[in-house]
Formats: C-alpha cells, sequence, structure tokens
C-alpha cells in the first residue's frame, strides 16, 4: 500500500492556508478597529451672552422710598410700578437715570415697586429700598427661580413677613419649602401660592406657621417669576417700638459663607445655619478681620442635621478683644448651607447675609448714613477701585485698595456718598455695607446691605433643534 | 420539508430515468394512411340503419386553410372509411401552400374562397353544393378521422333519431392517445370545459355516449336540415369557439347533440395552439379565443342575467388578466382586456345576435332548463382557481430547494458515466419508497421537526413583549391604521414639525401593505414582524443551510446540524439586542437574509432561466433588506463585485455569457430601481444621510469593536461571550481541510462586511439634531451568518470524524482529532441553547416603554384631533442648551422619525425660538404664531430661568400641566392654522408610479417558471410521440419534425 502524500494545509506557501490565516486577521483586525462612536451633540452645550436688553427689580414694601441707578452710560427713564395686595394694577411712573446719577420714589411709594429697565438702562440697574422707622435697607433683587431665607422667625418677639411680588401680567405660583430645628415642618398653606399678575402676596409667619424657633424657607417659583423678600421684625416686647429689617435672600446653599457687616457692640448676636442636604454638615466660623481670617478660640464646631436649621449665639465669639476689629463671620460647612446673623442692639435690627462674590465692576445705591464698606475674600493679590458718589453723580471718595487672599478693608465712606461703586482688579471679592445713624429715634439704627453683580448680560441659551420625542 | 426526510425531489427529465407510463395496450396496428391509429372497438360497425330504411345520405365538408402538412393524412383518412362519405365537398380559404391542389387531386373541385373567409362562411358556401344529403360530415384540415369515424356516427345516429349533432371522440395528435375533447361545454366565465384532466389518456373510461352541449365541429356530423334551421354557424365567430355557440343554439331550440366515443377523430388543433397562423386569428390566437368566449356566453345566456353577466366577466377578465402576468404571459393578459372591449365594446352586434337566438328557440320553444343542464356547473371556474393557486405554490415550493440537486443533474446530463450521474440514479431509486405514515406519526417519530416546533413555541414565548401596542428604544408607537402610512408613503409633503418635503422611509411600503393584510392594523403589523422574526429566520436559515450543504456535499447536512445552525442564526435579532431595542431595521434583515442568501444561490443555477428568477427575487428581498437597512446595498455591492471578481479569474469565459454575471448584475441594481421614490427625492431634498441610516429612532447604537464581531448591537442583548463562542466556532471551521473552501467563502463574506464596517465608522452622518455614524447592524447581522454558516460548513466535514462506526470514520481520523472535535461540538452546541434560553426567561426591553412626549395629556389630545394646529417642545436648561421640536398631529410615529430627523429646520423658526427664551419680543412670538403653534411647552424638569423669561413675555398666557415640573404657555392671539400642505410634487408622483410599475413586473419576473406554460406538449416529454421510440416509426418524418417544432 503506498502511502499518498500529504498536502501542506496551512503551509504560507497554499493559498488556501493563508486566505484561512489572513482573513480572519483582517476581520479581527478591521472588528476591532471599527469605533463608530460620534459625538452625538445631546450633550451639554453652554450658553452664550448677550447684552441684557430687560430688567426687572423688584423692591419690597417699604416707607423710606427708594433709590435707583444705573452704572451705565445711558440716560433715560426707567418705568416704576406700584406692586398692589390685591393685584389691581399700580399707577406706574417713570424715573430719569443718568450715569451716576440717582432717581429716587418718595417715601409715599410703600407699595412692592416693580423697577423694568429696558433696553440700555437694563443693564447694570440698581434700586435700594430703604424702610422705616428704624433705618433698614435692602438691594432690591431681580425675580428669582430659587431662594433661601435663613433665622426667620414666628413667634412674638421676632416674626417674619415673606413678601412675594409677581412682576408680570401673568399669574404666578410659589411654594415654601420650611425647615425647622427638628427637620422640615409641614405648611401645606405655603404650597402653591399663587400671586396674582403684577400683585404681590405678604404672608406673615407668626400667623400661618405660629413657631418659636428660627426657620429657614425655601422659596421657589413653579410658575411665573417670583421676587421674595422677608421684612423680619424684632419686638423687645416693651415700651420701645418694634424694629424690623429686610432679610434678603440667598440664592443657593453653599460650603462657604462670608457675612459681612457686623453691627457694633450690639446686644444679641444669633447666627442660623440651616442645612438642606440629606446628611448633617459639620459648620465652623471664621472672624475676618482686616488682617486675616481666623479661627477664634471660643468658636465651637456646630454640627447641624439634615433638613434643619441650628441657631448659636455668636456673642461670646464676637464680644471678644480678639473680635474687635472684625468685620465678618465666614461660614465653613461640611456641605452646602445656607445661613444668617441677626444683631440687635438697642432695639434695633441689623441682618447679615452672606455676600457674594464681586469680580467686576458693581454699584449700590445707599441710605443716608455712615456707611462702612467691608471688603473680604478676595481670591488673589489684586486690586479694588473703590468710588462713592454723591447723589447728583459727583465723585466724593475714591480710594484704590491692595488686596491679598486672607486679608480684608474696611473702609468708612465719606457723609455724603449715597452710592458706592467698587471695581476688582486681578482678584474677586466679597463686600457689604453697613450704613448706621446713631441714636434710637426714627432713621436710627443700622442697616447691612451686601454687594452683588449687577446684571449687565443675559444668558442666551444654545438653542437647538433636538430629536422629536413625542 | 417532509420530503427531505426521505432526500428524495422532484426533478423532472430523462435523466431521472423512465417516467410513468400508463399500460398502454399495444394496439394491432392498423397502418391508415400514416396514422397508426388505437382501434375503438372491435365489433363489425352497423353502417345501415336498423330498421332497414335506406341508408341516409353523408355529404363530407372539409375545409383547409394552409393545411398541407395535415392533408395528406387527412385524405388518406377519409378515403380509408369504412363507409365512406356520399359526397365530399373540399372548400380551401386560399391556402399558400398548395393545401387546394392535394384536396383537389383527392376530392376533384375545390371550392376556392376568399383567404380571409371565416369557418362559417366557408361552411355555408359548401353547403350550398350539398343540399342533396341528409347528413353534414365536417372535418378540418387538420383532423384525421379513425377509419371507423363516420359508420360509427351514422350508427349512432340511427340508434337515436333524436339525435341532430353527433360528434366524435377527439384525441390529440400526434400523440394520438391523449384525449382532447369528449363532447364541450361552457363555464360561466366562458372556460372551454371538457371535463378531462389535461392530457388524459384514452383508456375507456369516458366510453358512453351521452347528452352535451356542444361537439366540436372537427368530426361534428349534423343534420342538414337542423344546420339550415339554426342559420348555419355564426359569422361573428370566425375560428374558434363557432361550435359551441352552435351547439348552445341547438339544445336552446330542442335538439339533442351527442358525443359517440366510438368514432374517433384525431385533431392536431393547429389554430388553437398557434401554429397555423390565418389572417383570421394573426399572431392573437388568445384574443380571437377568448372573444369568442364572451360573445358566446354574452349573445346565449338568458336576458336577465346579461348585465351582471357582463359585470361578472368584466371582473373575471381583470383576475385573469392579473393571472396571466404572474406568468409573465403580458401578451395573454392583453389580449383578455382587448377581447372584452372588443365584445362590450360593439353592442350592437350582440345585441343583433340575441334577437336573432331569440327569434330561433322562441319559435322552437323554451327548453332553458335542458340547456342549463348541459353547461358547466357553477362552482367550476373557483375549483380551476384553486387548482391553479395549488399549482403554483407546488411549483413555487418544489422549485426552492433545488439548486444543488440542479447543479448536479446537469453534471449527470453533461457526463452520463460520470459519479454524479450515478448517484442521481440511486437517488431517483430511493425516491420511489412511499410515505406510508400518516402526518402526525411522522411529525412525532421526528425528533428534530419537534425540536423545531418547540425552538418556535420558545421563541413566540420570548416575544410576548413585542404583543400588543409596542414603543420604545428605537421604536416608534405605530400610528393608527395603514392608512396612515400609505398615506405618509405617497405624500411628497409632510406636514410634520414645519412641513417638509423629505421623502418618508422607503420601508413604510411593505409595513404598509403588511398592516393592510391584516386588517388594517398597523400596530399588529409591527407586533408581527418583531414576533416573526425568529420564526422567519429560522425557516429561511433552514432551507438556505440545507441547499449549502448540499451544494457542498451530495448527501448534504445532518438535520441536528442543520436544527443547530438555523436556531443560532435565527436568534441573532434577539441575542444581538436589536429587538430589546426596538431596531426594527437588524431584525428585518436578520430575518430576510437567509432568504436572500438562498436566492442568490440561485446564480449557481444550471439554466439561465433560472439564475434570472433568481435574480428578481434576491433584488426584490435585496430592496426590501435595504429599506430597512440601507448599508446592506453598500455591503451586496462590495461582495457582489468580490465574488463576481473571484468567479471571473475561476472561469474567464463567464464574462461572454450575459447570463452569468447578468442576474447578480440585476438584483444589485434592482434595488436601486425599486427605492427610486426614496433615495432620489432623498438627494433633492438634501436629507442623503438618511440613505445610510437604518430604520428607527437616532441615535442608533453603534456597534463596535468586540460588539461588531460578537454581533451585539446596543446594550440589551445576549452576553457577549455567547457571540464571541460563534466566532471561536467559525475561526474552527477553517480547520477541517475538506471544507476549508467554503469556509473560506464565509470569511470572505465576514471580512468584507468588518470592513465596510471600518470604513463607515470613519463616516459621520450631521442630522440637524444630532451626529451619528451611518447605521451597520446589518453587517453585524452578516457577520453573524457568515459565522454560522462557515461554523455549520465546519461541522459538516468534522461528522464523519464523530461517527461512531470506525469505518465510516475513515483511517485518517485521529483520536485526539475526535475528542477535539467532540470538545469544539459540545461547547458551541451551547450557543442556542444558551440563547434561546435567555430569551424566554425575559430580558430586559424597552419595547414597553413607551414614549414621554413630555407634553401635558390636553395639550396632546388637543393637537392630536386637529383642534390646535401645533406645540412647540423645548427641552434642556439654560446651562445646558435648549433642544425644540414641533408636536403636530398624533405625534411622531412609526415612520415619521426618519423625516423629522433629517428635514433642516427653517433658520427664521430657529432664531424665533432662540429669541423667545433669550430676548423674547413679540415679534417672536407672532414668528410661532404663523407657523401655527398654539401652545409653547418646557418639558420637564422645566429650567426656571426659561420660564421665568416666558412668563415674562406678553403675548403669552400660562397653561396648566399636570406635572408641576412642566411649564407650558399658550400663545394668545394670531396663531394661523399652521401652512403644513406644501406643494404637491409630480416628481414623487412619476416615482411611485415607476415604482408601482416596477414592483409588478419584479413580482411577476419572481414567480416560478410553471411547468407546461407555453403548451400542453411540454408537460410531460414521455408523452411526446416524437420522443416515444414505440410511437416514433407511426409518424410522418416530418410530421415528427413538427411535432417538436410545436413544442
Amino acid at each position: 500500500m503506498t502511502r499518498t502524500p500529504r498536502r501542506p494545509s496551512l503551509s504560507p506557501l497554499n493559498p488556501l492556508g493563508v486566505l484561512a490565516v489572513v482573513l480572519p486577521l483582517l476581520t479581527l483586525l478591521a472588528g476591532l478597529l471599527t469605533d463608530a462612536r460620534v459625538d452625538d451633540r445631546t450633550g451639554p452645550r453652554p450658553p452664550a451672552t448677550a447684552d441684557l436688553v430687560r430688567a426687572t427689580l423688584v423692591c419690597p414694601s417699604g416707607a423710606g422710598g427708594v433709590l435707583l441707578g444705573t452704572d451705565g452710560t445711558a440716560s433715560g427713564p426707567v418705568r416704576v410700578t406700584a406692586s398692589r395686595d390685591d393685584g389691581r394694577d399700580g399707577e406706574g411712573e417713570e424715573v430719569d437715570l443718568a450715569p451716576g446719577r440717582l432717581g429716587s420714589l418718595p417715601g409715599a411709594a410703600t407699595d412692592a415697586q416693580v423697577v423694568l429697565g429696558e433696553d440700555d438702562l437694563a443693564p447694570g440697574l440698581f434700586a435700594t429700598r430703604v424702610g422705616s422707622p428704624r433705618l433698614s435697607a435692602m438691594d432690591c433683587p431681580a425675580p428669582a427661580a430659587d431662594q433661601w431665607f435663613t433665622g426667620v422667625g414666628a413667634g412674638a418677639t421676632h416674626r417674619s413677613v415673606l413678601e412675594l411680588t409677581n412682576p408680570d401680567a401673568g399669574p404666578a405660583v410659589a411654594s415654601v419649602q420650611v425647615l425647622g430645628g427638628a427637620g422640615p415642618v409641614d405648611a401645606p398653606r405655603f404650597q402653591g401660592i399663587a400671586v396674582p399678575g403684577r400683585g404681590t402676596v405678604r404672608l406673615d409667619l407668626a400667623t400661618l406657621l405660629p413657631r418659636r424657633s428660627q426657620l429657614a424657607l425655601h422659596v421657589t417659583s413653579d410658575r411665573g417669576r417670583i421676587a421674595a423678600a422677608v421684612l423680619d421684625t424684632y419686638d423687645a416686647l416693651g415700651p420701645t417700638p418694634a424694629s424690623s429689617d429686610y432679610l434678603p435672600g440667598q440664592a443657593a446653599p453653599a460650603p462657604t459663607l462670608w457675612l459681612l457687616g457686623l453691627p457694633g457692640s450690639a446686644g444679641g448676636r444669633v447666627l442660623s445655619v440651616a442645612n438642606p442636604g440629606t446628611d448633617a454638615v459639620r459648620v465652623t466660623l471664621k472672624l475676618v478681620t482686616p488682617d486675616s481670617v481666623f479661627t477664634p478660640s471660643a468658636a465651637q464646631e456646630i454640627v447641624v442635621d439634615p433638613q434643619t436649621i441650628a441657631t448659636v449665639d455668636l456673642r461670646s465669639v464676637l464680644d471678644t478683644k480678639a473680635a474687635a476689629d472684625a468685620f465678618g463671620v465666614q461660614v465653613n460647612a461640611t456641605g452646602a448651607v445656607t445661613a444668617s446673623l441677626r444683631s440687635t442692639a438697642a432695639d434695633d435690627l441689623a441682618l447679615t447675609v452672606p455676600a457674594t462674590v464681586v469680580s467686576e465692576e458693581t454699584r449700590l445705591a445707599l441710605p443716608p448714613g455712615d456707611a462702612q464698606l467691608e471688603i473680604a475674600g478676595s481670591t488673589g493679590v489684586g486690586v479694588v477701585q473703590v468710588v462713592g458718589w454723591t447723589s447728583s453723580g459727583r465723585r466724593a471718595f475714591s480710594r484704590s485698595v491692595e488686596l491679598v487672599p486672607g486679608n480684608g478693608v474696611s473702609l468708612d465712606l465719606p457723609a455724603g456718598v449715597q452710592s458706592v461703586s467698587l471695581t476688582p482688579e486681578r482678584t474677586t471679592v466679597r463686600a457689604a455695607v453697613r450704613v448706621s445713624r446713631a441714636g434710637t429715634g426714627r432713621g436710627s439704627g443700622t442697616t447691612v446691605l451686601p454687594l452683588r453683580e449687577l446684571v449687565r448680560r443675559s444668558l442666551v441659551p444654545d438653542v437647538a433643534p433636538g430629536l422629536p420625542r413625542g | 420539508m417532509a420530503r427531505e426526510g426521505s432526500g428524495s425531489s422532484a426533478v423532472p427529465g430523462p435523466a431521472r430515468g423512465p417516467a410513468p407510463r400508463f399500460p398502454l395496450p399495444r394496439p394491432r396496428a392498423v397502418r391508415v394512411s400514416g396514422v397508426s391509429g388505437v382501434e375503438p372497438g372491435t365489433a363489425p360497425v352497423q353502417v345501415a340503419a336498423l330498421d332497414g330504411s335506406p341508408a341516409p345520405r353523408v355529404g363530407l365538408l372539409i375545409v383547409s386553410h394552409d393545411g398541407a402538412r395535415w392533408l395528406p393524412t387527412v385524405i388518406d383518412g377519409i378515403r380509408a372509411q369504412q363507409r365512406p362519405a356520399d359526397r365530399v365537398v373540399a372548400v380551401d380559404t386560399t391556402s399558400r401552400d398548395g393545401s387546394d391542389a392535394l384536396l383537389e387531386d383527392a376530392f376533384g373541385t375545390v371550392l376556392t374562397v376568399p383567404g380571409g373567409t371565416g369557418y362559417p362562411a366557408a361552411v355555408r358556401e359548401g353547403l350550398a353544393r350539398l343540399d342533396d344529403v341528409d347528413w353534414v360530415w365536417m372535418l378540418h384540415d387538420d383532423s384525421t378521422p379513425h377509419p371507423e369515424a363516420l359508420a360509427r356516427l351514422l350508427a349512432q345516429a340511427a340508434a337515436r333519431p333524436d339525435a341532430a349533432v353527433l360528434g366524435p371522440k377527439l384525441r390529440e395528435w400526434p400523440s394520438l392517445r391523449r384525449l382532447l375533447e369528449l363532447g364541450v361545454t361552457i363555464s360561466g366565465t366562458g372556460r372551454r370545459e371538457t371535463g378531462l384532466e389535461r392530457g388524459e389518456y384514452d383508456q375507456g373510461q369516458h366510453d358512453e355516449v351521452r347528452r352535451v352541449l356542444a361537439v366540436n365541429t372537427a368530426g361534428m356530423l349534423v343534420r342538414r336540415d337542423v344546420l339550415d334551421q339554426l342559420g348555419g354557424f355564426d359569422d361573428q365567430l370566425p375560428v374558434f369557439g363557432n361550435d359551441l355557440d352552435f351547439g348552445w343554439r341547438a339544445a336552446a331550440a330542442g335538439h339533442t347533440t351527442l358525443v359517440v366515443p366510438d368514432a374517433v377523430v384525431f385533431h392536431a388543433e393547429a389554430a388553437h395552439r398557434g401554429i397555423r397562423r390565418t389572417p383570421l386569428t394573426g399572431r392573437h390566437t388568445h384574443y380571437q379565443e377568448r372573444r369568442a368566449a364572451l360573445y358566446t356566453l354574452l349573445a346565449n345566456s338568458r336576458g336577465r342575467w346579461l348585465p351582471l353577466q357582463i359585470l361578472r366577466l368584466g371582473f373575471g377578465t381583470l383576475l385573469r388578466m392579473l393571472g396571466f402576468l404572474l406568468v409573465r404571459q403580458v401578451g395573454q393578459a392583453l389580449d383578455e382586456l382587448a377581447a372584452l372591449v372588443s365584445v362590450v365594446g360593439s353592442p350592437g352586434q350582440l345585441l343583433a345576435a340575441r334577437r336573432a337566438r331569440r327569434g330561433r328557440s322562441g319559435r322552437a320553444g323554451g327548453a332553458g332548463g335542458e340547456v342549463r343542464g348541459l353547461l358547466a356547473p357553477w362552482w367550476l371556474p373557483y375549483r380551476h382557481g384553486l387548482d391553479l393557486l395549488t399549482d403554483l405554490a407546488d411549483a413555487a415550493t418544489s422549485q426552492a430547494a433545488d439548486v444543488a440537486e440542479r447543479r448536479r443533474l446537469a453534471a449527470a446530463e453533461r457526463d452520463p458515466a460520470s459519479f454524479a450521474a450515478k448517484r442521481v440514479q440511486a437517488q431517483a431509486a430511493d425516491d420511489e419508497l412511499p410515505d406510508d405514515s400518516g402526518f402526525v406519526v411522522r411529525f412525532l417519530t421526528n425528533p428534530i421537526e419537534v425540536l423545531l416546533t418547540l425552538v418556535v413555541l420558545a421563541s413566540l414565548i420570548g416575544a410576548r413583549a413585542a404583543f400588543g401596542s409596542v414603543a420604545g428604544g428605537g421604536l416608534a408607537p405605530a400610528p393608527a391604521g395603514a392608512g396612515d402610512w400609505w398615506s405618509t408613503y405617497l405624500a411628497s409633503w409632510h406636514p410634520l414639525g414645519l412641513g417638509t418635503p423629505v421623502p418618508a422611509p422607503p420601508y413604510l411600503l411593505p409595513l404598509a401593505l403588511l398592516a393592510s393584510l391584516l386588517g388594517g392594523s398597523a400596530g399588529l403589523a409591527v407586533s408581527v414582524v418583531l414576533v416573526g422574526a425568529v420564526p422567519v429566520g429560522l425557516w429561511g436559515a433552514w432551507r438556505f443551510l440545507r441547499v449549502v450543504g448540499r451544494l457542498v456535499s451530495p448527501q448534504g447536512m445532518p438535520r441536528w446540524l442543520l436544527l443547530w445552525g438555523a436556531v443560532t442564526y435565527a436568534l441573532v435579532p434577539v441575542t444581538s439586542g436589536a429587538y430589546g431595542d426596538g431596531r426594527l431595521g437588524p431584525v428585518v434583515a436578520a430575518a430576510l437574509l437567509p432568504w436572500l442568501a438562498h436566492a442568490a444561490l440561485g446564480f449557481a443555477e444550471p439554466e439561465a432561466d433560472r439564475r434570472w428568477r433568481a435574480a428578481f427575487r434576491a433584488g426584490l428581498l435585496l430592496s426590501v433588506v435595504t429599506s430597512v437597512t440601507p448599508t446592506a446595498w453598500f455591503f451586496a455591492v462590495v461582495l457582489g463585485a468580490v465574488v463576481t471578481g473571484l468567479a471571473l479569474r475561476i472561469v474567464p469565459g463567464a464574462i461572454a455569457d450575459r447570463s452569468a454575471w447578468g442576474p447578480p448584475a440585476t438584483a444589485i441594481a434592482l434595488p436601486v430601481l425599486l427605492l427610486l421614490p426614496w433615495w432620489l427625492p432623498a438627494l433633492r431634498h438634501r436629507a442623503a444621510e438618511g440613505l445610510l441610516l437604518d430604520a428607527g429612532r437616532p441615535p442608533a447604537p453603534a456597534p463596535h469593536g468586540l460588539d461588531l464581531l460578537a454581533g451585539r448591537i446596543g446594550d440589551v442583548g445576549a452576553p457577549t461571550w455567547l457571540g464571541v463562542l460563534l466566532a471561536v466556532a467559525a475561526l474552527a471551521a477553517l480547520l477541517p481541510r475538506t471544507s476549508r473552501i467554503p469556509v473560506l467563502v464565509c470569511w470572505i463574506a465576514a471580512s468584507l462586511a468588518a470592513v465596510v464596517a471600518l470604513v463607515l465608522s470613519w463616516v459621520t452622518l450631521d442630522l440637524p439634531a444630532v451626529s451619528v455614524a451611518p447605521g451597520t447592524s446589518f453587517l453585524v447581522v452578516a457577520l453573524q451568518g457568515a459565522f454560522v454558516v462557515a461554523a455549520v460548513l465546519g461541522a459538516q466535514a468534522l461528522v464523519p470524524l464523530l461517527d461512531p462506526t470506525p469505518a465510516r470514520r475513515g483511517p485518517q481520523a485521529p483520536a485526539w482529532a475526535r475528542t477535539a472535535a467532540a470538545v469544539v461540538a459540545g461547547v458551541v452546541a451551547l450557543v442556542p441553547l444558551v440563547g434561546l434560553g435567555w430569551f424566554v426567561i425575559g430580558p430586559d426591553n424597552r419595547l414597553g416603554d413607551g414614549v414621554d412626549s413630555g407634553i401635558p395629556a390636553y395639550m396632546e389630545q388637543a393637537v392630536d384631533r386637529g383642534r390646535v394646529p401645533g406645540v412647540l417642545v423645548l427641552r434642556g436648561s439654560v446651562e445646558d442648551g435648549l433642544r425644540f421640536d414641533v408636536r403636530r398631529g398624533d405625534g411622531v410615529r412609526l415612520g415619521d422619525d426618519e423625516i423629522l430627523d433629517q428635514t433642516r429646520v427653517d433658520q427664521s423658526f430657529e432664531d424665533a425660538v432662540r429669541t423667545l427664551v433669550s430676548r423674547p419680543s413679540p415679534a417672536s412670538v407672532a414668528e410661532l404664531a404663523r407657523e401655527g403653534i398654539s401652545y409653547i411647552v418646557l418639558a420637564a424638569p422645566a429650567d426656571g430661568d426659561v420660564a421665568a423669561t416666558l412668563d415674562a413675555t406678553g403675548g403669552l398666557a400660562q397653561a396648566s400641566a399636570e406635572d408641576r415640573r412642566t411649564r407650558a404657555w399658550q400663545i394668545q392671539r394670531g396663531v394661523a392654522e399652521g401652512d403644513l400642505t406644501g406643494h404637491r410634487s409630480w416628481l414623487r408622483l412619476l416615482l411611485l408610479l415607476v415604482q408601482g410599475a416596477a414592483l409588478v413586473v419584479v413580482a411577476v419576473q419572481c414567480g416560478p417558471t410553471r411547468r407546461g406554460a407555453s403548451g400542453p406538449g411540454d408537460a410531460d416529454p414521455a408523452l411526446d410521440p416524437a420522443l416515444d421510440p414505440a410511437l416514433a416509426p407511426a409518424l410522418d418524418p416530418a410530421l415528427g419534425r413538427r411535432g417538436r417544432r410545436i413544442r
């Protein structure tokens, strides 16, 4: 029997053998190299910015008048409309503004006022509501979808009124989430609060939600635009009249807060810290002085449980020698928190809320009184130009201040300065103005006004056709 | 499939061995003038009348036209009559082949009439010379009588004095054995009914004298006076059908027509078969026959039924036309129509004919009841229709499986001494084994069939999510009915978004057809597609693999291997994740790919005609697959080019043969033609990206890397290792040497698929809303298909190794090889098992997810019911960007996605939306109102800043929404209806017409070749006397040749 020669099977010379190796390799390579992942353009696309063409500010009700101004170069009228509780269209009036010069509304305009600046007068529009009888003032906010008010009260000595104003013609609906010392407070009447078009709704917490402890309010607009402010009243229950001040809103909880502007020699100093998160946070305090930011030895760590508000008496911290030149408190938390500092001195109430970051020129109208500008929180070595203006638009004060991280500045503004502008260069800062007028009579007392960035440009969302879904 | 078990096949042709024969009695070969007749009987014929009265005088009337090829035999037949005719009159209608001379030599003077003279007129001329006879016996020039024919007719006439017309038994000439007619009648549809099977042999089975409606004029013996009384034949029926009309009239007049089977006449039916063309028939024999039938029916039927009869015949004509078109007989279809138009178009003639008939029957008294009894039963046409359908189905299924066998047969035919030929003979012997057990027993005793059934059942259970209405993942909800799909498909402008001319996706046409067939339910159609994908793929894969197995090896594949391959492949739509993600594209492509591949195997058919049929079938299937996964076409082009290139390298001469490269080229070109209404407008309307996108909502999952090789589309497929196992099996299939070439062919296809996927992955398609990769899901399916085929072929080669019988295993299989093969087989066998189990358990799928439009329900209803023209929906936030779309009507339904996704949004509208959400002005609101936007919806979670902006916008009023996180506004003034009507595109209409016509032509070309469609002689070569050695000497040599030519 002869053995048939066996053909080489996988020899490289055999074309079939070659193919049997090459083809699978080719398939494998091509398959593994195939990468069909394409940027599908459905991811986030940041907005662009454009000049603001329409700015709305809402000044809460008060009896001390309204100061208006613009830091732009345009002049012309802005429209101011009273927003009534009953929702009926209030009478409007036009206030002429010019660069540097402030306009004003008299003290008779006690209703909440909606200030509308359009076109060239929209960017950089600012307004300050001045209250009475004691000195109180508030930088009029723009409507916001989401705001926090920490340390409001609903008791006999400390009562707060939440004022919701809808600047638009259509109805608006707001909801308020209430956090108490023991957790969220069930407040059905604070859900779905209808605010009529161009109307104001005032909610007296002492009536609607009587509580002794301090509360934090989270105001959201479910529908429509809402501007919210809290008028906080301190009543010593004695023969002296009650004192009120405005509690501005905090836009969002943050882990580090700068409460700038401390009334000197106060009788009571209560810090309220609310933790809207789901985990307990530990809060430590530092004092802000012109030279440094330091942790005072008396400061204790505060633990704030989730969804609760905690209050701390800061007198032991602030009324010490080390804290003599402190003009602010830095709140550091392990989570995002909201806070406010409530000071009472000589039956006058002053509220200090976190100052926001200022990175470019900003301006603020001030009520009459001795004003002190407190600057801190510099993020780098830089210079801040501070200019004080009289009501007619004349420069009354100009100072260039050098800042490094860790130190702050407290500047006394000369009398007659009705508005102050602050321009950080190469750094960002936080600042507030403390205005005080001596005495115990009408118009006396202290109020603190944090500076905020003026809105000059609006965000233009990236708009593109989407994949149809329905 | 049942035939598979016995390994038999239905293959006609001489190579199968002797065809079944009827036990024909070898008759005493009475050589009668060249025709060997089978003697009708043995008893002596009583020629004279029984009662002793004088014998009747018979005149023979023969009419000829170019009948020289038959006339010598006919004349011999007449001369050989035992009872000759008393007189013979020959009428010639100006023949050009010397017929007149032949007749003149035989019978003396020939009466010559002009060439255009019809049979009735010719008979009339002849009768004028036969006024002294009692009976007239008519013969054609292509009908030759048996020597006893006239004698037996006369004997019957004497026995039945009531008979006025007598006809012989007509047998086929030249076969001489097959029955043509024993009297005829007409069915309600005008069909000439003989009551015989086609090609029925005469075995005396119909040999009784009976009354019939009519007898053929070839061999008709009729009383001279009756002829006169009935006015002879109708001149309106010059060639065909005059016998039926005459018989009907005779019956109506109370005369009896008998058929006398003892008398035999052989008839060539030259005019009927189109062998002889006369000026009267021209080329359109069928037209003349049909016209005659319609005329006969309408002229003779009862008056009150006439309108109904016309309606029925009109409808019937359409049906018959369709039938003719389906078997690619366009000429006959047109003849049908022309015949109807001709008859119905001359109402004057018809009414005159009816008047004449009424007059005669009126004189004779009513015989309507008798006539009705002689007509064909009413159900007969339906029975014929059913038979035809059965025939077609038989033809379709029997030719489906046999590419491999036909190639082998062709090889055997080329070389009868070859091994292939011997095998074919052996197989033919095996085929004789009868199936003696019932269907149920055969089913239950066949584990493979039981397993197949179980797999189908399991797949139905696994696909339970697809029952009912489904939407989610890549699948949009189906519209309310098939009508929506039809209107979307046909429209040249769609009222979607802001209105768009982008063409509808091409798969809407088959889907709409399916939905219409399912009673108009679009949702049911989607369910059927999803649920049916696995069974259809299983069936197709089984057929394909079976043929592939036979192509590779004559024994074919073991059935368990077929089962493994078919099940593994059939599960690809589900294991890949395409089903779970609602991707109709790969699901449909996977179900149809084996059918397409099977059709493409037809390119290897030995017969050119079958290759062309395969071309159209493959082209049609490729069109359907391309309509859901367009990259299939590009892959087909590449694969076709490579395979054709390789084939030409192996057989260089094939390039000269158009039928070798033509079919594949046709198959690849057909989608271009059939999908014309899609790709051309898409290019025109800047929507060319859609030509590379799979059906379904983008972004479709883009398989890459290992997923591509493991056959995973999306993230809801079976575990990836299962797909890797299959790839490994395909790789291992390269090892056995015996099957390496076919396995390499699979790997060529696989590598091409991978390379095409790689090339396509470099392309980015920028749709207005999203950037996507081209759809490569078909390539994934093709890769899986190639792997399955490769694995199966490799396993087929390993089968002998696993054979427990050492003798059959062969000496070359070492033990380690056997062990390795067993291990590989064991592991790979898991693939379909695990896949099926995974599917049945019910993996994650998105079919039930539904679609959340984000629009408040009342608004959806309002826009659905047309109360408001449209809703602008905004999603996203200022931070991350806002996306908008416009909701119209019932929303985005299946088929709308592709249109909307490729529609470029009007820039001014986009600007208006951008302005609205950033610095709204009355102008931007007015722009939206002009575009027919009533509501603006900011879908949950609504961005507060955007909402605030819109809240502050004049002209917008807040609208309610159930979900507090959703915000909505109503545009208060000036909302237009939304001008979405657009322009009707005549181009689209034209393209649709082209597509429709092309579809009809392609469908007709796809149809199976019906055996015998071109003539009765084709049915069985064994029946052709020219091929029958026993009959051949009996035939005139010239006739034999012509007999061949008849076919």
